[in-house]
């Protein structure tokens, strides 16, 4: 796969399906806040 | 511990603590000095595990704060133990391509970067954009193969990190701790251009080459950062209500490391001309900022001279706390005890000095004790030592 194959990979719109395929329904409303957090983590760690 | 301190519930002690840390910064005399404990991975190994154990095993972790809580008195800790997201970047399968590693003994962090110079402005115009669609498919090869249930195993693993956030946050109110200061993980801490420039974007090399060889574009990706990320700050805090937040220990938390590799012209034109606004706006709104300077600030202490006592306090890191106190007469001072010294002198000896930084640059109000360096590494303190100092300090009454 590459940026033209993935189904995720732009932002935020593909970045916002993956968080709908991952996140459990009671954690979506959070999805602003916490979205960004992870992308931090994974881009800084 | 003093008796009238141990009689007191934790919210009370909390409240307590805040106002120790707020005299001392205002330059009124608190009862006793308050020390900050600038203890990071140094107690993992004080609780008889090594770093590996720890890092990726919440539950030891919590012991080690703990342990920590229970055998040293101290009145805020910089770490409590939530500066660990290793389960969050194992499970995405960081491997090699991590900046952080750890080991038995040692947590570290390789210079980095993330960014060129040329595309410094693609950044801050959309910062997590840049990150998913052009830093991470670069840092991982491949990105764009992880499955949905590896993304799913990260979900699980960030929020059992979330969860671990507010129950070190609950375990800290028993004990009576309070926050530092107001930005967190959570809510994002204040930083600068440069300062994410030197961290993360370039890193320390790259940075050290664009400042010869891009000064221009430097230049125009901190002015774009000042408008995007700092103005906003500047806005609230002239907005916010006047005097400090006495639900913390100070009104925020900076950390200067740039300054170290920049010469005064880069340092006015890339740092200071963003950071004075900001903290004349702390000053204007009588609050005060905690600034850990790291590496040294003595070149630039010109700087600072004019702000009024009581709007800033400076975290030492090698500086002389004499010297600046002499240079900077109108800065609170947090520090005072060096490795050196807690980690090979004898416990009399760390009293003994502990006591004349108290009575020489506390006495009035304006130091509160900490460790100059975040203490990592085993032998960076004998036990023994920082016991002694912490009861000492604990129960000297001004």
């Amino acid at each position: 796969m590459d940026k033209n194959t993935w189904p995720y990979a732009s932002y935020p719109e593909g970045f916002n399906k993956l968080l709908n395929k991952i996140m459990p329904l009671w954690a979506r409303p959070m999805k602003k806040i916490m979205g960004p957090l992870l992308i931090k983590i994974l881009i800084d760690g | 511990m003093r008796e009238v301190e141990k009689a007191m519930k934790p919210k009370e002690l909390r409240k307590y603590r805040v106002k120790l840390f707020r005299d001392a910064q205002s330059w009124v005399k608190p009862d006793r000095i308050s020390h900050y404990g600038n203890i990071v991975t140094w107690k993992i190994f004080d609780a008889g595990y090594t770093i590996d154990q720890a890092v990726t095993n919440f539950d030891v972790m919590e012991e080690v704060v703990v342990k920590f809580l229970d055998t040293y008195p101290i009145d805020v800790l910089i770490d409590i133990g939530i500066r660990n997201q290793f389960n969050v970047t194992e499970a995405f399968g960081m491997g090699e391509n991590g900046y952080y590693y750890y080991d038995a003994e040692v947590v570290g962090i390789n210079d980095h970067a993330y960014c060129p110079v040329d595309r410094l402005l693609e950044y801050i115009e959309d910062k997590e954009k840049f990150a998913w669609e052009v830093a991470l498919p670069e840092k991982f090869p491949d990105f764009y193969e992880k499955s949905v249930d590896t993304w799913k195993n990260v979900w699980k693993e960030y929020i059992k990190y979330i969860m671990f956030i507010f129950k070190m946050n609950s375990v800290c109110n028993k004990y009576g701790l309070p926050s530092g200061a107001p930005n967190n993980p959570m809510k994002g801490t204040i930083n600068f251009a440069i300062e994410e420039a030197i961290t993360n974007l370039l890193g320390i090399r790259n940075l050290s080459i664009a400042l010869r060889r891009n000064f221009d574009e430097l230049k125009e990706f901190c002015d774009a950062w000042h408008e995007k990320e700092t103005k906003p700050i500047i806005d609230k805090v002239l907005k916010s209500d006047y005097g400090p937040d006495m639900k913390y220990c100070f009104d925020a938390s900076l950390i200067m490391l740039s300054q170290n590799i920049l010469n005064p012209k880069q340092f006015d034109e890339l740092y200071w001309c963003y950071l004075e606004p900001l903290l004349k706006a702390y000053e204007t709104k009588g609050k005060c900022p905690r600034i850990f300077t790291e590496g040294k600030i003595g070149s630039f202490v010109d700087h600072f001279t004019d702000f009024k006592k009581g709007s800033l306090a400076f975290h030492l890191e090698n500086d002389n706390p004499w010297e600046i106190r002499e240079a900077l007469p109108n800065v609170a001072i947090i520090g005072g005890l060096t490795t050196q010294l807690l980690g090979n002198a004898s416990p009399e000896e760390c009293v003994e000095y502990t006591k004349k930084l108290i009575d020489e640059l506390g006495s009035d109000g304006g130091f509160i004790l900490s460790e100059d360096k975040m203490l990592s590494y085993r032998n960076d303190c004998k036990s023994e030592n920082l016991k002694a100092v912490c009861e000492f300090v604990s129960t000297y009454e001004l």
